[in-house]
């Protein structure tokens, strides 16, 4: 069973005014088996994570583990892991079956038996008619297949992959990324995998480590992190388009509980506060933050029947697929909203929206985290 | 090209610009090793009207030179010294210059801005401190006093640390994480992607060893241990007014390094391009 714990582990780079904590504090473990992504916008730490994970990098602070040793001070070579680059890193001068073989003849294995596994893993990413060519011979897709089988022909324990569905054009994206998986689960291997798209994150990982400067902001599931992200910045971060998030106040007034913003006023069901803001808080009033998915914001062209139903001007539509976004100006705020694909209307024209309030969340405006 | 209405010649002109002043350069390049040709087959230039083809040539002057008892004993030397300083630049230059790419160490800094300011001193200055050392060590007139000093090169590890500076760190990365170490790496990834910049340096290497004059002069104190340069050199000197054997001893020295470049450009520009990473 290979678990990979990290323990309050944080990375430091340089020194006084030029120092930057590109890793602070971070702690998780991944489970046997499981395929883990760290996710996060450029400058999050997610690949200097990972680096620590491969020992390219040491750490300023905290350990690694991997299996039941404690890497921390290992060489990448001793922590038997192995790491499939954004840019593949296939060596120029070495056919497609040397570079597969260059991890095995380095252990100066016998010949028949690189021969053998190098053939096999071939076999299993399709590429046995490439083995003879050179990198610059191949596309993108199959130089990505090449760097995949060098990391499997050495069946390591742990398998690291830094964006590697970067450089594809989004349609082999798309077919990659489940081969990916689905290799993956065949294999059985830990695997860890860096990506800023949370497309890809959402549909390949069991779990999602979302990162932010450097800190992890929450880890979860695909499913709980977009149903319930913990906090402004994961909530903002996930889902496209992102979610709406409205600054605002939450306040009794007469007895009841009102949401109030610049663009949108309304009562609150008394059970939604419940546990979340005290009563003092109510009655001083307490700043909020108050999100909701363009998904669960429906524009119409006429108020209907809903219970709640706000109006604003469209600022903009867009259909994309069968999906019609309206972004509606709503006082100073343009929120994002969904309309049926039928639905027509100029910019500038008036137009209804309303909210979902089974899925709308809240976050304190001053920690950011979730009520 | 589409024509630029009001201008239509613009480019025409800047064309024929650029190609005249290329065919001036090349011939005004070329044009005195032609005539160092035609002084080696006797061909009397300062005639009027210069004689550019030699009416009747005559290769008394490479006779001359190819019969001298000595000869075989100055291409010798020069193979020596010139193989000897140009192996030993490479090996030595390319380890430098991976350190200053890839490790760290205290002083690095320090001691690579110290390299550079090594190339800017002309390598003569160095002569006389080196004669010095070299007679103290007795290795004065001795093949090791010749080939040893000039393998520290400043401008050969310059010239690796930027070759190597160009290669991306993912190759090491990859192959260190495939538990490569780093002799492994430097031999079986790293200088294989430089071999390019390492043919380059070979070549000019071997350019300037071959016609290296001032350094053997220094260090080799007997007739013996000359190299092509300091034989035909002074053999001329022994013919005040033999100007065809210093032409023929031009034209002789010359050719050795023409087939190296010859071949050095070929492989260069064939080259191994760095196609393993999608960037």
């Amino acid at each position: 069973m290979v678990e990979v714990t990290l323990d309050h582990v944080s990375k430091v780079f340089g020194e006084g005014a030029q120092k930057v904590v590109a890793v602070d504090d971070a702690s998780f473990t991944v489970k046997d088996k499981e395929l883990i992504v760290l996710l996060g916008p450029s400058g999050s730490g997610k690949s200097t994570l990972l680096r620590l994970i491969a020992g390219l990098e040491i750490p300023t602070s905290g350990d690694i583990i991997i299996g039941n040793k404690v890497v921390t001070e290992l060489t990448p070579k001793e922590r038997d892991v192995a790491m499939v680059f954004q840019s593949y890193a296939l060596y120029p001068h070495m056919s497609v079956f040397d570079n597969i073989a260059f991890p095995l003849k380095i252990r100066k294995l016998p010949r028949e038996e690189i021969k053998s596994r190098v053939e096999q893993t071939a076999e299993i990413l399709n590429i046995k008619h490439l083995l003879n060519r050179m990198p610059g011979q191949l596309s993108g897709g199959e130089m990505q297949r090449v760097a995949l089988a060098r990391s499997i022909v050495r069946n390591p324990q742990v398998f690291l992959f830094d964006e590697p569905l970067s450089n594809l054009d989004a349609k082999l994206r798309v077919t990659t990324r489940g081969f990916l998986k689905r290799l993956q689960k065949d294999l059985g291997i830990t695997s860890i995998y860096v990506t800023h798209d949370q497309e890809e994150a959402m549909t390949i990982a069991d779990r999602i480590v979302v990162l932010d400067r450097g800190k992890v902001q929450q880890i979860d599931s695909p499913d709980a992190i977009y149903s319930k992200p913990q906090n402004i910045f994961v909530a903002g971060f996930i889902g496209s388009p992102p979610m709406n998030l409205i600054e605002g106040r939450v306040l009794m007034r007469s007895g009841k509980i009102f949401f109030s913003s610049e663009s949108v006023n309304f009562e609150l069901p008394q059970e939604m506060m419940r546990n979340k803001v005290t009563n003092e808080e109510l009655d001083k009033g307490k700043n909020v933050t108050l999100g909701i998915r363009p998904e669960d914001v429906i524009a119409t062209a006429t108020p209907g029947n809903y219970a709640r139903v706000f109006k604003g001007k469209v600022y903009i539509t867009e259909l994309v697929g069968n999906t019609n976004y309206v972004m509606v100006e709503a006082g100073k705020m343009i929120l994002r909203t969904v309309a049926s694909p039928g639905f027509r209307v100029e910019i500038g024209k008036e137009v209804y929206f309303t909210f979902d309030l089974q899925n709308i969340h809240f976050f304190d405006s001053e920690t950011q985290e979730r009520l | 090209m589409a024509k630029v209405k009001g201008r239509p010649k613009t480019g025409a002109l800047f064309r024929i610009a650029a190609y005249s002043s290329t065919i001036l350069s090349l011939v005004i390049y070329f044009f005195p090793f032609y005539l160092l040709v035609v002084i080696s087959l006797h061909g009397n230039i300062f005639a009027q009207p210069p004689e550019l083809v030699p009416a009747n040539p005559d290769f008394s002057g490479y006779v001359a030179i190819f019969t001298n008892p000595a000869f075989f004993e100055w291409i010798m030397n020069s193979f020596i010294y010139t193989i000897g300083i140009s192996l030993g630049t490479i090996i030595m230059s390319s380890f430098t210059g991976y350190a200053f790419s890839r490790l760290d160490f205290p002083g690095k800094t320090q001691l690579f801005w110290l390299v550079l300011g090594l190339m800017m001193i002309p390598a003569v200055a160095s002569y006389i401190p080196l004669y010095v050392m070299l007679a103290k060590m007795k290795l004065l007139n001795t093949y090791w006093g010749i080939i040893i000093p000039p393998i520290a090169s400043p401008y050969s590890a310059f010239l690796m640390k930027q070759s190597f500076d160009a290669i991306p760190k993912d190759y090491e990365e990859v192959a260190y994480i495939d538990g490569a170490s780093r002799p492994t790496i430097l031999f079986r990834v790293i200088l294989p992607i430089a071999k390019p910049a390492l043919i380059t340096l070979a070549l000019f290497q071997f350019v300037w060893n071959w016609n290296n004059f001032a350094w053997p002069l220094f260090v080799a104190t007997s007739p013996r241990m000359w190299n092509l340069p300091l034989g035909i050199w002074n053999m001329v000197w022994s013919y005040t007014r033999d100007f065809w054997t210093l032409a023929a001893g031009g034209v002789v020295l010359m050719l050795v390094p023409f087939v190296m470049y010859l071949i050095g450009v070929e492989y260069f520009l064939r080259g191994i391009v760095v196609t393993g990473l999608k960037k």
